[in-house]
């Protein structure tokens, strides 16, 4: 098995990548455009901090963004999350913070 | 065996170039090169950061109203939380939380292995407890129990390590097997594959370990679902739509952004080890003898051009025109070093076929001796999935000479085609 993955122009072209268990051409394009997908344009990062969600997305899952400064709208996937929940009396109100960690690829830039 | 062919066009007053071809101009600058070796420039990994924080005008944590519900319970009792932090990330398979209790006996009801159970705004979190701890002070005792989703139990120390060689099986059904080993559920949301018998070897891993290196062959990465009874099998980018819209007018609270350069691929070979030795244990490969030419770029009518030719197996030159003799047989030049990037198990190349290693000197991380895999590839001793290494590499190159003499009613512009050819061996 041996599988050349390009994208337009193809004239950068990354360390060859070799893996005993990449075994098939249609496992090999996955790990390709995976790896392109990864290695190739610039990203941006965003920390959002966001009101409080009744489903998390999960990291990996795209998300919508809205820049209404800037007059923009881009998708991103989630990296990860955190989420802290405090004040837990019977006294205080709750508190939950969430934290969403974006990226996205720069590719149109 | 098969074949392999490289052919050396001879352009008169034509320009262009590409790897393994040679254009040779009578009367205009000439220039040979190679395939660019950018991969081996550092900058290329050098991760530079153009950190900007921007914050808009965007809505006030006040002005959000949200009615937050939340429950906390160990072994299915119910106990009080000061605070729950729960964090998930793409780098890590499992989801964790940290829990900071207000009562001892809460506290006490943590051991090592018990269920922990975490409801916000509806969403049922599941966990096992890894580690509840205690601090004290005067007059004051702290109680934190951290905890991980039940997958965590694919790895050590809860799973038994396993050792086996794989019979013919494919990715998915080898990693449902591994996983149900140790009561956890798959999903798996990407391709299946074909393994071969024998590809797949643990002695003594832990199963998260061999899931892992299965999935990223594919390109895909591990997760949980937030129960964390189910490991997730999915890739890195999986594309589609996004289903969810966040918008500093409404529900972005605060945003900060970082800027990365990337690394700018845009193309990439995949391969497994076998096929890559087999493929590449043939070459040819043809360029301009620099030496003998006097380090000529630009050729006259007249000039008599020297070429190396570096083959595997015995071959065969032809030309359209005038002569091509072999004055030169196995001679042994040493390269300039070449700068290579040691990047996990990949074997980098060099820019010629080897014929032996010499002098190697490593900047910073010392992966230690390099040898010759095939052909220009070459790997280190100490090279790893998770190594990084840089190093200059000098090695010895055999090649044969050849000369080719133009036929003497060349005038003007004149095309000459060199072609040689593997014979096999």
């Amino acid at each position: 098995m041996n599988v050349e993955i390009v994208r337009e122009p193809g004239d950068k072209r990354a360390p060859d990548i070799v893996d005993d268990l990449c075994t098939t051409d249609a496992c090999a394009i996955k790990r390709g455009q995976n790896y392109l997908d990864e290695n190739g344009s610039g990203v941006k990062e965003y920390d959002l901090d966001v009101a409080p969600l009744d489903a998390m997305p999960a990291p990996g899952d795209l998300v919508g963004i809205q820049d209404s400064s800037l007059g923009q709208a881009f998708e991103g996937k989630v990296l990860g999350y955190m989420m802290v929940v405090s004040a837990m009396t019977d006294t205080a109100p709750l508190v939950v913070e969430t934290t969403l960690q974006i990226e996205r690829r720069m590719a149109d830039e | 065996m098969s074949t392999v062919t490289n052919t050396i066009p001879i352009v008169y007053n034509i320009n262009g170039l590409i790897a393994r071809t040679v254009n040779v101009r009578y009367g205009i600058n000439l220039r040979v090169r190679q395939d660019n070796t950018i991969r081996y420039d550092i900058i290329e990994y050098d991760r530079v950061s153009q950190s900007v924080s921007l914050l808009y005008n965007i809505i006030d944590k006040a002005v959000v109203q949200h009615d937050s519900t939340s429950s906390v319970q160990v072994g299915g009792v119910a106990i009080a939380a000061e605070t729950v932090t729960i964090e998930a990330e793409e780098g890590s398979y499992c989801i964790s939380c940290e829990v900071v209790l207000l009562k001892k006996n809460d506290w006490l009801l943590c051991t090592v292995g018990s269920t922990l159970s975490i409801t916000i705004n509806g969403m049922e979190y599941g966990f096992v407890i890894d580690s509840p701890g205690r601090g004290r002070k005067f007059n004051k005792t702290g109680y934190t129990v951290r905890a991980r989703s039940k997958t965590s139990e694919l790895d050590f120390p809860t799973a038994e390590a396993v050792s086996f060689t794989n019979a013919s099986t494919t990715a998915n059904t080898l990693c449902a097997s591994l996983c149900s080993a140790c009561g956890i559920a798959l999903d798996w949301r990407i391709l299946d594959w074909s393994l071969l018998a024998g590809v797949v070897v643990a002695e003594g891993d832990a199963p998260l370990n061999i899931v892992r290196k299965i999935a990223a062959a594919a390109g895909a990465v591990l997760q949980s679902t937030i129960d964390g009874e189910t490991l997730i099998v999915q890739y890195k980018h999986q594309g589609g739509t996004a289903t969810r819209i966040f918008t500093d007018e409404l529900n972005i609270l605060r945003w900060v952004e970082t800027q990365y350069k990337g690394s700018g691929f845009n193309s990439v070979r995949i391969s497994d080890r076998s096929i890559v030795s087999e493929d590449d244990s043939a070459y040819i490969y043809i360029e301009l003898d620099d030496v003998r030419n006097g380090g000529q770029s630009s050729f006259n009518i007249t000039d008599t051009i020297y070429l190396r030719v570096y083959s595997s197996e015995p071959y065969t030159m032809q030309v359209t025109s005038g002569t091509i003799t072999r004055i030169a047989v196995d001679e042994v030049r040493l390269a300039n070093g070449d700068i290579i990037l040691f990047d996990g198990e990949v074997y980098p190349s060099v820019s010629k076929p080897i014929d032996t290693v010499g002098d190697v000197i490593w900047y910073g991380n010392d992966l230690g001796a390099v040898s010759k895999v095939v052909a220009s590839e070459v790997s280190a001793e100490l090279a790893g999935p998770e190594t990084l290494g840089i190093a200059k590499t000098a090695y010895n190159v055999k090649h044969d000479v050849w000369r080719l003499v133009p036929p003497p009613e060349v005038t003007g512009e004149y095309h000459i085609y060199v072609k040689s050819s593997q014979t096999g061996g």
